[in-house]
């Protein structure tokens, strides 16, 4: 048998998408008895956990800045951090929405998009994976094992179309094994969407759900206990002299109202994986109970966000009926501006609804992702759709608060839309010739 | 063609994280970070309350006081330029509206003349702190006599400090 001699650069390139074709040919007629084709991974791959953690710690080395400094009392600059900070989280998730697109994408795509799902809580902590197997199957539903069980189970990662493929390599295994006595069954399942997402970090399918809620959850729980234990130290440090009276003395007195604050902004930051996930859990239905969570969870966020948007707008008239400008009770009042301030400080103030458009943005781009997992097509088409929509808007419009803010907000919608533009490529649209690739398992 | 995704994302994700990196450090690490920003061009500013804007209206009230030829004690106001007084010991969330505060031993005057020009105040109270304390100043939009704080009225008060959180006419 002669293997054919790889290109020594095949040894280096990440997430490279090859193929290696072995050819079995009899020694003596030389006549070709089988051929396997199968993908070619050299273990490198631009998915690094590093990656991950560094984008991490600086988006929220972001927001923690600006909560410090708004507390220090330099508003302008807590405001200019928050929003980009926001802004660049608002990227991250974008990013993970074009991974969890049911498109076959390359799998350099595929790997970097796969840095960001940490946005999305898809995070591998090993005994929250038990916990959610647990309780998955404590409520009546049935938990997968594809992970476990890949010894005799191929998992194809989706690369092209791969539907009518898969008949084909049922075709082909009934062949090849038709004269072997120890036959090994061997099937395969293909994996898209969100599904590879929680298959590349070794989530099992049925677990993705119950993950990136539980994440959730923990960010909500951790930020009320870093607000609350800083707020007792303050206490302690200036009862015991170590610390200025003066400093903090905003936060210190109205530390309630900021906590709401705070809170409000972590459920919009936690808004576009909510909503992906919940409408997502609602077509996978992985049990009873978490479907009753999917639903609550999302009621509740929307609710949240639109009593908020609601009563924002409702300041804003009382502001123009009365003083002739939107801006003066949305300043002014200190309670506003600490509870609601994050709907629409990042805005000028006559764009002071513009959280609105934004949030509705984000419904309908995760609806399409959460609901559209069989049709990849329909969700690269509709992702490019909306993001040519906010990319028109916010350049028409421009709603930041300076000139700076809309650059940096112009520019991710722009690198969006780009991305859009590129996973319509990815999807089937242009008819790119189709190549069989497939991670096969075979027992010859 | 996924290598060009890959490479000019990469490349946008790393510029972006160097900014918000550096603008965070800057805005934690810096004395005065506001410098780096221009005041925003809504005038924003202007409206929020902040410990230096109610230090310079607590000095303008001790000016106008001076001015009015107050002193210390009791004593009955009338006229224009007069609010209501309150007492702010907690800080209130928009659930409580101030009218249900009770000031404690103050005189309680209102005057429903006082931004009739307006017209648009439903009354025309408004919380002030008393003491050395700030007041609330309204925009350079209305003109009539200047609202200043209320000091005096009514026996010995006890100083509050600034704080911004008190909020002024037309909140809830």
């Amino acid at each position: 048998m002669e293997l054919t001699r790889h290109a020594g650069i095949a040894y280096t390139i990440p997430d490279l998408d090859g193929k290696v074709q072995v050819y079995i040919n009899d020694t003596n007629t030389g006549e070709e008895l089988a051929c396997v084709e199968a993908e070619m991974s050299n273990g490198k791959s631009v998915y690094q956990k590093a990656v991950g953690w560094v984008t991490a710690i600086i988006a929220v080395t972001g927001l923690a800045a600006s909560a410090i400094t708004s507390g220090l009392g330099h508003t302008n600059t807590a405001a200019h951090v928050a929003a980009n900070a926001l802004s660049l989280f608002g990227y991250f998730q974008a990013q993970a929405f074009i991974g969890m697109c049911a498109v076959p994408l390359p799998p350099i795509v595929a790997a970097w998009t796969q840095n960001f799902q940490w946005s999305m809580g898809i995070i591998r902590v090993g005994f929250l994976q038990k916990m959610a197997t647990w309780y998955q199957r404590a409520t009546g539903g049935t938990p997968s094992s594809l992970l476990s069980s890949l010894t005799t189970t191929s998992v194809a990662v989706q690369k092209r179309s791969v539907d009518y493929l898969e008949e084909a390599y049922q075709q082909l295994v009934k062949r090849s094994n038709s004269a072997s006595t120890t036959q090994q069954p061997s099937t395969v399942t293909t994996v898209r969407g969100i599904e590879r997402v929680g298959f590349r970090a070794n989530i099992e399918i049925t677990n993705i759900f119950l993950t990136g809620y539980t994440f959730f959850i923990i960010f909500v729980l951790f930020s009320v206990l870093a607000v609350v234990i800083f707020k007792y130290v303050c206490e302690l440090l200036i009862r015991s002299g170590r610390m200025k009276g003066d400093k903090f003395v905003d936060f210190r007195n109205g530390w309630k109202t900021v906590l709401k604050g705070i809170l409000y902004r972590i459920v919009l930051i936690g808004f576009p994986q909510m909503v992906v996930l919940c409408f997502w859990e609602l077509t996978k239905r992985d049990s009873p109970a978490e479907v009753i969570l999917a639903i609550a969870t999302i009621v509740v966020m929307l609710g949240v966000l639109a009593w908020a948007a609601l009563k924002v707008w409702r300041i804003a008239q009382r502001s123009i009926a009365m003083h002739k400008n939107p801006a003066y009770i949305l300043y002014s009042d200190p309670v506003s501006l600490n509870k609601w301030g994050f709907l629409y400080v990042q805005f000028k103030a006559t764009a002071y609804y513009f959280v609105v458009p934004l949030l509705g943005y984000i419904l309908v781009k995760g609806m399409f992702i959460g609901l559209a997992q069989s049709s990849g097509t329909t969700q690269a088409v509709a992702l490019v759709i909306i993001e040519a929509a906010v990319l028109i808007a916010i350049s028409v419009l421009r709603p930041y608060m300076d000139k700076k803010t809309n650059g940096f907000n112009i520019a991710i919608a722009a690198v969006n839309f780009l991305g859009a533009i590129f996973l319509l490529v990815f999807s089937d649209v242009f008819n790119q010739p189709v190549s069989p690739i497939l991670y096969l398992r075979n027992d010859i | 063609m996924g290598v060009i995704f890959f490479i000019f994302n990469a490349v946008f994700a790393l510029v972006l994280l160097l900014m918000v990196l550096i603008a965070s450090i800057y805005a934690i690490a810096s004395k005065n970070p506001d410098t780096r920003y221009q005041p925003m061009r809504d005038d924003r500013g202007s409206f929020i309350k902040s410990q230096t804007q109610l230090n310079v209206g607590a000095e303008l009230d001790a000016l106008g006081a001076t001015a009015r030829g107050d002193k210390n004690g009791s004593r009955t106001w009338g006229g224009s330029g007069i609010g209501s007084q309150k007492m702010r010991s907690t800080i209130d969330d928009d659930d409580s509206s101030f009218e249900s505060e009770v000031p404690s031993g103050m005189q309680q005057t209102h005057n429903n003349n006082l931004y009739a020009p307006n017209g648009h105040y439903r009354d025309s109270s408004y919380s002030s702190q008393t003491g050395h304390s700030g007041t609330f100043m309204p925009a350079a939009g209305y003109g009539g006599p200047t609202p200043g704080s209320r000091n005096g009225g009514g026996g010995a008060y006890t100083p509050k400090g600034a704080t911004p959180w008190q909020r002024g006419a037309g909140y809830e």
